[in-house]
């Protein structure tokens, strides 16, 4: 798998949050590949204890709507508007009940469908990252 | 990116050694898996014994399994190390633990490192590990 045309200039942190291994490593490779620094999450318990941790500043939270344990996508984001809104989220899943939610929870349209192409992943977190920047 | 070539398990095929880190403690899983990719390994994360089997059970040829013995779920680290001895005798497996552990008769055990371990000895371990490692034989062609 080749990552030629979303190189990403800055090292910039993307946490995967994604409780199926090989899902994980798939899309987490990829995005190195791109350019990101990316660190893994298992579950959203693990994703809080990265974002507690000040001298990790993560850029962009792409994570699984369906999750392991009390929390899921849709909390964790909010979550993330409340405490980290310098971070950008995106949300992947088939849950179909929730595309209010997302929309309201993902800044650039609608969450992603899974199976997802890691490239419209990449493509999500380059543009997301450039309108941040824009404003 | 240092000592590339050492790290290459297989020189001639152009081959680039594969770590399975196994820990549940994320923040460490993610210290030691940036410093072996830092070093040219392709590094692979798992949460638990579990997710490391699924990664295990597949073609995806895995050199070396760096794991805690420690976790949670329905097998540790020294569950997962009987299954390598069982279905993957070439796999490599360094136990890591806060507190001593003899290992049980049945598990695959090639190194210990008591935590908290120095990253750099664990690089150059691994290293040495590989340097006489015979070809990978891929799991699923075993079963």
């Amino acid at each position: 798998m080749t990552a030629e045309v979303n190189s990403a200039p800055a090292r910039e942190i993307v946490l995967v949050v994604e409780d199926e291994v090989l899902v994980r490593y798939v899309i987490s490779d990829y995005l190195r590949e791109c350019g990101y620094k990316v660190i893994e999450a298992s579950s959203a318990d693990e994703a809080f204890q990265v974002l507690q941790k000040a001298s990790i500043r993560v850029a962009v939270i792409f994570s699984n709507v369906q999750l392991p344990g009390a929390i899921d996508g849709f909390a964790l984001a909010k979550w993330v508007r409340a405490n980290h809104s310098e971070a950008g989220v995106i949300l992947a899943g088939t849950v179909s009940r929730a595309a209010d939610a997302a929309a309201e929870l993902c800044e650039k349209g609608p969450m992603l469908s899974r199976p997802y192409e890691p490239q419209a992943v990449a493509d999500r977190i380059k543009r997301l990252l450039a309108e941040r920047k824009r404003t | 990116m240092t000592q590339e070539s050492s790290t290459s398990l297989h020189p001639e095929h152009d081959s680039v050694a594969t770590v399975l880190v196994v820990d549940d403690e994320v923040l460490l899983r993610l210290s030691i898996a940036d410093r072996l990719r830092d070093e040219g390994f392709s590094v692979i994360e798992a949460a638990n014994a579990d997710e490391a089997i699924g990664v295990l059970q597949t073609t995806i040829p895995v050199h070396v399994v760096l794991t805690d013995v420690t976790m949670p779920g329905r097998t540790d680290g020294i569950g997962l190390a009987r299954f390598i001895e069982a279905h993957g005798p070439d796999t490599k497996v360094i136990l890591t633990s806060g507190t001593l552990v003899a290992a049980p008769p049945g598990c695959r055990l090639d190194g210990f490192f008591l935590k908290p371990y120095d990253p750099s000895s664990i690089v150059r371990f691994i290293r040495s590990l590989l340097q006489d490692a015979r070809p990978l034989r891929r799991l699923r062609d075993d079963c």
